[in-house]
């Protein structure tokens, strides 16, 4: 939470997902607010490089096995790389992480539906470290009843690999 | 084998057994029915494609009903386009061993048209239903929900099934020689497979809308093939009803086209089972040291 403004609000604010009348009050605070606009400066900078990884590993999936081995491993090295240290980590951009991570393979409207419908059952009272587990679990149990088993094990196992802290 | 070139074997697939079918409706004009030609103009040779989109289909539908959880819409989906793809097998050799025994005294080989008649019948019908169980599958997730666009295109495949509903008549009339084979109730069953085939095209619809939402991958590709077979089967049916001076120039491809769709569920199949392939590749790097 900063000045107001939960990590969701502050996600959904820089994918322009966010309501208008909540969009409209963070707007008015960032004309006033140097500290918030600049968090949102390195939030969007953090997001167009995870979209850039995750359209690389879409890339990757076209290609032939050894080459789309070798671009998955680069691939996750880096978005390890981009990701920030786990001091600062939030639950946000964690969900900004997986998102990344399995649009490529889900499509990212299916996983941006999977995740809302995991936070509202999973996450009610908002996501934090301690609902985590509970928001990978139902995330699962979305994705699973409609693209498989596997697909349902790679979601739990993605979210999983993503240690969240509160901010 | 990697995606793409599987991909391209299927799209190949098809391309190469549309093209033999709009062969062998151009060799009827030069032999008539009963008449002898060469093999691979037979009437029903080209079955032999069919039949390999179905055994395909129906391996990895298997495959997919297998990775799906048990009592879920969509292992029952899965589970339907497998036996489907069965009865299409079943379908085409029927017609390649009536069509074998074309001309023969026994009349031995009378049953199997309208038995492969019943087995298209019960293909499209079980295709249908689990199209409509697939589109069910994603709902919960708030997926598919249809536009202003979606809504006339459905309005326009409705308008045309009254007209649809006349065609078996006019097959039957066409088909000469070979209409005592049909049995009373096939002949009158028959009279729904237009309105199943504009069942799968609404159905398609409703899955390319699916596909549209979940965005790019193999979910959105696979449920593509599934609205373009939806649209050339329907397309094979309208096309010749067009009254418009040199149409049948466009008939002859597109009932082609129609006629060899088959490998368009073949290909989103295929596609759905490499969103499982994908899946455990990418869980596997995931999985901890």
């Amino acid at each position: 939470m900063q000045h107001g403004f939960t990590e969701q609000e502050w996600m959904e604010f820089s994918e322009g997902a966010m309501g208008a009348s909540s969009r409209s009050r963070l707007e008015a605070h960032l004309a006033v607010c140097a500290e918030c606009a600049a968090k949102l400066d390195a939030i969007r900078v953090w997001h167009q490089r995870l979209s850039t990884e995750g359209e690389r590993l879409r890339v990757a999936m076209e290609l032939p096995e050894i080459d789309r081995e070798r671009m998955l491993a680069q691939s996750l090295e880096r978005i390890a790389a981009e990701y920030p240290s786990a001091e600062r980590r939030g639950p946000a951009e964690a969900l900004a992480a997986l998102r990344a991570l399995l649009g490529p393979v889900f499509g990212a409207g299916m996983i941006r539906a999977a995740v809302d419908a995991a936070l509202e059952r999973g996450a009610p009272g908002g996501i934090n470290a301690a609902s985590w587990s509970a928001f990978a679990a139902e995330l699962r149990e979305m994705i699973q009843p409609a693209c498989g088993l596997a697909a349902g094990f790679l979601a739990l196992r993605a979210a999983m690999s993503l240690a969240v802290a509160d901010r | 084998m990697g995606k793409r070139p599987a991909v391209a074997m299927l799209w190949t697939g098809y391309a190469l057994t549309a093209v033999w079918a709009m062969s062998i409706r151009v060799a009827l004009g030069f032999y008539p029915l009963g008449e002898p030609r060469p093999f691979l103009l037979r009437p029903f040779a080209f079955s032999v494609g069919l039949i390999v989109a179905n055994a395909v289909t129906l391996f990895f539908a298997w495959k997919v009903r297998g990775d799906a959880p048990p009592r879920t819409r969509a292992r029952t989906a899965w589970l339907l386009i497998a036996i489907s793809a069965a009865a299409e097998i079943v379908r085409y050799g029927l017609l390649r061993a009536a069509a074998s025994r074309l001309g023969a005294p026994s009349p031995g080989s009378v049953p199997l048209f309208p038995l492969s008649a019943a087995a298209g019948l019960i293909a499209t019908a079980l295709l249908l239903i689990a199209f409509g169980a697939l589109w069910s599958a994603f709902r919960p997730l708030g997926l598919g929900r249809l536009g202003v666009a979606h809504w006339i295109g459905i309005a326009a495949i409705v308008a045309t099934i009254p007209v649809l509903l006349k065609l078996p008549a006019q097959g039957a009339q066409a088909l000469g020689a070979l209409a005592p084979a049909r049995l009373p109730l096939i002949v009158r069953l028959q009279q729904f497979d237009p309105v199943l085939i504009a069942g799968c095209a609404i159905a398609g619809i409703f899955l390319v809308r699916t596909g549209k939402d979940a965005g790019r991958g193999p979910l959105a590709a696979g449920f593509r093939c599934v609205g373009l077979f939806g649209l050339v089967r329907m397309a094979a049916l309208v096309v010749p009803l067009i009254p418009v001076s040199g149409i049948q120039w466009i008939e002859v491809p597109a009932t082609g086209a129609g006629i060899a769709s088959d490998w368009l569920i073949t290909l989103a199949v295929y596609y759905r089972w490499r969103l499982t392939i994908e899946s455990r590749e990418l869980t596997a790097r995931l999985a901890p040291d």
